[in-house]
């Protein structure tokens, strides 16, 4: 049950990007791009992580997400402008397969291609081969295959199970303020001056 | 891990295809840094490690304050030119 919703959130996630990367309104652009970020968390938050799942859904759509909406309505865009029709959409096509077929290539050939990386495939394999052994040894219906099927749907998640058990956000915690004290001041300061940038560069100079 | 490979891969093209719609670009820039913080927690929690998601929390802070100076940038450069397009 947990690998079906794996599945769907993942391939709900590529389809939605996609969506997104190639609408025409902004505004359903970035409403796709809503959509992605929340089928990743759900995909973060079902195979265990927890915290940053959640926190994923505060900072993109709570934050980042609302602030491209701001400045899409206060600036006034002609559709007319940012399209790109026939001729000069297809000048960048070359380059795009040039780059797309060079990273998978390099991808690829750091990381073989491997069956047992696709969960769908590995889901269908498990099941055939939990199907071969139901056939060969037929008295397997027993205590064994019926609890595979109970723990299939009742063993949820292990974020169901572990909503009150805070050692992931304790460990990350004590990871954050411990070694990696240095790296947050530094993260601290950038964020200073990322706001310190935006009212210096959106301040009206008369 | 196949999923933030295609993601980042989706990410770049719809960088390159869109040369002219700036807030496309960097929509396209959040969704690589998606891929990239997907990759880090995935490999980071297969190896049972709690270094990747302290770096997931830096790396989406620094997308935050990269979003929020392109936005601005975008910005500024439509009140100086009246108009958003690369491309003149």
């Amino acid at each position: 049950m947990t690998t079906f919703f794996v599945n769907i959130l993942a391939l709900g996630t590529l389809f939605s990007s996609v969506f997104a990367i190639t609408s025409k309104n902004p505004v359903i652009s970035i409403i796709f791009v809503i959509a992605t970020f929340v089928q990743a968390a759900g995909y973060l938050i079902f195979i265990g992580v927890n915290f940053i799942g959640i926190s994923y859904i505060v900072i993109y759509v709570g934050a980042i997400a609302v602030l491209f909406l701001f400045v899409i309505m206060m600036i006034n865009i002609k559709l007319t402008d940012i399209l790109e029709t026939g001729n000069q959409y297809t000048k960048n096509l070359p380059l795009a397969l040039a780059i797309g077929s060079l990273f998978t290539y390099v991808i690829f050939t750091i990381i073989p291609f491997n069956l047992n990386n696709v969960p769908a495939l590995s889901l269908i394999s498990e099941s055939l081969i939990n199907l071969n052994s139901l056939i060969l040894n037929s008295n397997l219906i027993s205590k064994d295959f019926i609890s595979i099927i109970v723990n299939a749907y009742y063993n949820l998640s292990l974020s169901d199970i572990n909503i009150t058990d805070f050692t992931q956000i304790e460990t990350l915690g004590y990871s954050l303020y411990t070694y990696g004290a240095i790296f947050l001041i530094i993260l601290s300061v950038i964020l200073l001056l990322a706001m310190l940038a935006t009212i210096i560069i959106s301040r009206s100079n008369k | 891990m196949n999923l933030s490979l295609f993601l980042f891969l989706i990410g770049i093209l719809g960088f390159i295809l869109n040369r002219k719609n700036i807030i496309l670009m960097i929509i396209a820039i959040e969704i690589m840094l998606l891929a990239v913080t997907l990759l880090v927690l995935i490999s980071s929690y297969s190896f049972d490690d709690n270094v990747g998601q302290t770096f997931s929390i830096y790396i989406i802070s620094i997308a935050g304050a990269e979003s929020v100076i392109g936005l601005s940038i975008l910005v500024a450069y439509y009140r100086l030119r009246g108009t958003i397009s690369l491309r003149t």
